[in-house]
């Protein structure tokens, strides 16, 4: 039983941080085009990731329009660049309406608990 | 592992892929490399870095849907050339090894079996003697009893000969059953390299 319980939080965890490293991953690109070495510095700051792990997260967000690429020029390579979309700005919106909703439940039981 | 091993290997290991979403897969990888190299990190450690190989292939191929894979392990084209051109050579040499073995397998059986067969003689001399000293000693005691002492000494040759070839047909068996079993455990690793 204890296997089951323990196996569903840690499935609910990886789901749960590929969501949040998506959003980040969108956040970090909202403000100006980046590059991948750059995007994992910059999410590093606030969660883990991993270049395998980005990697298939801006495949993904490019799959669902989030963020389109173009490439420059950089120490004569060539460099990839993700911009955010309108699509990408409104899922970082929806994200923000879901967890104003989650911390209001967490405020919920946090009060709860002061009382026992 | 250096940075081109590691980028020949993940184009290997993505070679199921379209070579347009390979491409931008190596392209990813290959602009990392240069940007940390440019930040001073050392080249070895960039490419630890990345992790498993077999685990960081794996989410690529399953975000363009592949699940099921299978990494061989990929065979140099000169060995393979190389396979094709010696095999009528390479084809001779196992059945002359083959045929050697096989020899040796029948030798080992036919001196157990000649061992078993002198023993047998010699249990039959042992008893015909015996039987035939006792109409000898009416006659000729002494001639009798030598020839009851020669029936003993068969019996005991008898003997000898009978162990020595069971032991030999024995160990000639265990050498049979180690050959099939060390060619079975051949065949099994050699389909396990495929999974």
């Amino acid at each position: 039983m204890y296997n089951i319980v323990h196996k569903v939080v840690l499935n609910m965890d990886v789901q749960l941080k590929k969501g949040l490293l998506e959003i980040c991953v969108l956040k970090v690109i909202s403000t100006e085009p980046s590059y991948g070495y750059k995007i994992i510095g910059d999410v590093s700051k606030y969660v883990e990731i991993s270049e395998s792990t980005l990697y298939p997260i801006l495949k993904r967000l490019e799959q669902a329009s989030c963020l389109a690429t173009f490439t420059q020029e950089y120490n004569g390579r060539l460099r990839k660049y993700y911009q955010i979309t309108d699509t990408g700005r409104e899922r970082i919106s929806l994200f923000k309406e879901e967890w104003k909703k989650l911390k209001k439940i967490y405020d919920f039981i946090v009060q709860e608990d002061s009382l026992c | 592992m250096l940075a081109n091993e590691f980028m020949q290997e993940l184009s290997v290991r993505l070679s199921a892929l379209a070579p347009q979403e390979r491409d931008k897969a190596l392209s990813y990888y290959e602009e990392l490399i240069s940007d940390k190299l440019e930040n001073g990190e050392d080249e070895e450690e960039i490419i630890s870095g990345f992790g498993n190989l077999y685990e960081l292939t794996k989410a690529i191929l399953a975000e363009n849907n592949i699940t099921n894979i299978s990494q061989k392990k990929s065979i140099h084209p000169a060995i393979i050339i190389g396979l094709i051109i010696g095999s009528p050579i390479i084809f001779a040499v196992i059945v002359t090894v083959a045929s050697l073995v096989f020899a040796l397998l029948v030798t080992g059986f036919a001196i157990a079996f000649s061992f078993l067969a002198i023993g047998l003689s010699f249990f039959i001399i042992s008893v015909l003697t015996f039987i035939f000293s006792f109409a000898l000693i009416i006659n000729n005691p002494m001639i009798g009893f030598l020839q009851i002492g020669v029936s003993f000494v068969s019996l005991g040759l008898g003997i000898l000969f009978a162990i020595a070839g069971m032991y030999i047909g024995k160990a000639v068996w265990i050498g049979v059953k180690f050959m099939t079993n060390k060619m079975k455990q051949q065949f099994a690793k050699g389909g396990n390299q495929y999974e």
